[in-house]
């Protein structure tokens, strides 16, 4: 019989912990599947941040390290600057990334460190709860917010790609959606 | 090698290049900033790395993912930089993770001041971050020290796994003083059997890490970590004693302060009192029974600082009550002089001015 579909090599094989409907678990796999198929494995560093993908670390088949909240991308660069033969990649929440680790974000994207930096943006701190992000929506209630975020009091959500792209140090800053099939198979690419 | 004249915070980087320290994160704070002007000349000539972060905290965290792959890699900065960094400081304890780390002490609190001091004491020995852990803290006294103890700090990271802080002063670190550079540098340990530099596909991943989501996972590691620091504590404290055979009277003092009380002892002998200098070279592990080793003839102890008494407070653990000991600082960046330090021997000395 055929195997038509597997584990990436690179995920280990172990149950995730993340709650039905998330999307950490799409998203651990589409990474995985390019580790796989760039063939890096084995000379890829990962460093996963404080959030609901805290254990990333058991996660990923790749050596791992876990990061202070926010500070992946200083990490990374620690990583990549002492052994620019490894390829580098942090996974940080949008929490991690767009509000206690906005200067990390910034100022590696400016020095265009060369690593990969995966964000996902569930609109929520998930891991204490739900609580409102630097991306939630106006109007949107989290435990924070329990009347709807009000742009007067709370302000605007970041517009992170938008905000990264202004930057000459950025490679690439795209944003998809991994809620549709359709949407998975667009970000792979 | 010839000796050659050199500021302490220039010397400190240079001796790091030779310890084989590989990448610098900084950030700008005086008086340490000519270790990293330094070290941005030098880096780059040299096969390593020199790169200004944009704080503190990212600096620190570079530091852990550089110390993450077995590199020797060094961060400095001066009193409000280190509070900065004391989160970064305790995920790379947590994570066991070899490094070097700089304080070149200036007043505190707040914004304090640019003069030298030893305000962080406390701060360095006993709260660097959350959390259970230490990290070895070596305070040297003199420019040649400090080059002298920079690869000792790489060597003993290694062997133990763990941060280790050099704490100098404003006052060391911009002071000159003829220094010769060991001809023979340590070599870094191999790491390969932790570090995190891909996996090869030769070996299980591995994980650096401070999260044990299990209180009894936790609490082993803890434990584990503790038998180690107690490993150090019998075998890597150490001490100088100045005249202490005879001495009745004890002063403890570290670093910079220790050249003054010096001078302060030696006029006090010209005028035959029977005096002593106890100075703790490692500041943890705090050398005990260097301590009562240097007290066993003393009738009183007299701890001198540049802070409002933070060292004395180790020194009256260490003596448990055995003597009485009392405290002279100046703060704020005030250097105490030998004049007043002996004055202060005097009034121990049964009074007489
Ligand atoms: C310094 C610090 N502050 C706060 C926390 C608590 N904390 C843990 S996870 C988290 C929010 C993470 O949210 P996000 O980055 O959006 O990731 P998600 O959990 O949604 O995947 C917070 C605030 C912490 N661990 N460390």
């Amino acid at each position: 019989m055929a195997v038509v579909f597997e584990r990436p090599k690179s995920l280990c094989d172990v149950r995730l912990h993340y709650c039905a409907g998330c999307t950490h678990g799409i998203i651990h796999r589409l990474v995985a599947e390019v580790i796989d198929e760039m063939g890096i494995e084995g000379t890829t560093v990962g460093v996963c941040p404080v959030g609901c993908s805290v254990f990333a670390y058991n996660y990923f088949n790749c050596d791992m390290i876990e990061a202070p909240h926010g500070r992946a991308p200083a990490v990374a660069t620690g990583v990549k600057r002492a052994r620019p033969d490894l390829n580098v990649f942090t996974y940080q929440g949008d929490g991690d990334l767009a509000a206690i680790g906005t200067a990390e974000t910034v100022h590696a994207a400016t020095r265009g460190e060369n690593i990969a930096i995966i964000f996902v943006n569930n609109g929520t701190y998930g891991m204490t709860g739900g609580q409102m992000a630097p991306t939630t929506l106006p109007g949107q209630v989290t435990t924070t917010s329990p009347y709807g975020r009000n742009p007067k009091t709370a302000g605007y959500p970041v517009h992170v790609c938008e905000m990264l792209s202004t930057l000459d140090g950025t490679a690439l800053a795209v944003r998809t959606a991994v809620d549709t099939v359709p949407h998975i198979r667009e970000q792979r690419r | 090698m010839e000796k050659v004249l050199m500021k302490g915070n220039e010397a400190l980087a240079e001796a790091a290049i030779r310890a084989g320290c590989k990448c610098f994160f900084g950030y700008p704070i005086t008086p340490q900033t000519e270790l990293s002007e330094y070290l941005a000349k030098q880096m780059p000539k040299r096969g390593g790395v020199f790169l200004q972060a944009e704080s503190e905290v990212a600096a620190i965290n570079m530091v852990l993912g550089g110390a993450a792959t077995g590199t020797r890699v060094m961060t400095s900065s001066s009193s409000p930089g280190i509070s900065l960094k004391s989160e970064g400081i305790s995920y790379i304890a947590g994570s066991d993770v070899p490094c070097r780390i700089v304080n070149v002490e200036r007043g505190g609190p707040g914004l304090g001041s640019i003069q030298p001091s030893q305000q962080d004491y406390w701060q360095a020995t006993k709260g660097l971050g959350h959390g259970d852990f230490r990290l070895i803290i070596l305070a040297p006294n003199s420019v040649q020290e400090v080059v002298n103890l920079t690869s000792r700090a790489f060597d003993l990271g290694e062997k133990y796994r763990m941060p280790v802080m050099l704490l100098s002063d404003g006052l060391l670190g911009q002071m000159m003083e003829p220094v010769e550079f060991p001809e023979a540098v340590s070599e870094p340990a191999d790491q390969s059997a932790w570090a995190a530099t891909g996996t090869k596909m030769a070996r299980e991943h591995h994980i650096i890490n401070s999260l044990y989501i299990e209180a009894n996972d936790l609490e082993e590691q803890v434990v584990k970590r503790y038998e180690k620091y107690a490993k150090i504590e019998e075998s890597e404290s150490d001490a100088e004693l100045y005249l202490c055979d005879d001495a009745e009277i004890v002063i403890t003092a570290f670093g910079a302060t220790s050249r003054i009380v010096k001078s302060a002892v030696n006029k006090a002998r010209a005028e035959g009192i029977k005096v002593g200098m106890f100075r703790p070279i490692t500041l943890w592990p705090f050398p005990k029974k260097q301590l009562l080793d240097a007290c066993k003839n003393a009738k009183n102890v007299l701890s001198v600082e540049m802070n409002m008494g933070q060292m004395v407070e180790d020194v009256k653990l260490a003596l448990d009550c055995k003597l009485p000991v009392s405290f002279f600082g100046r703060t704020g960046g005030i250097i105490p002089t030998p004049n007043e330090v002996l004055a202060e021997i005097k009034k121990l000395n049964g009074g007489a001015q």
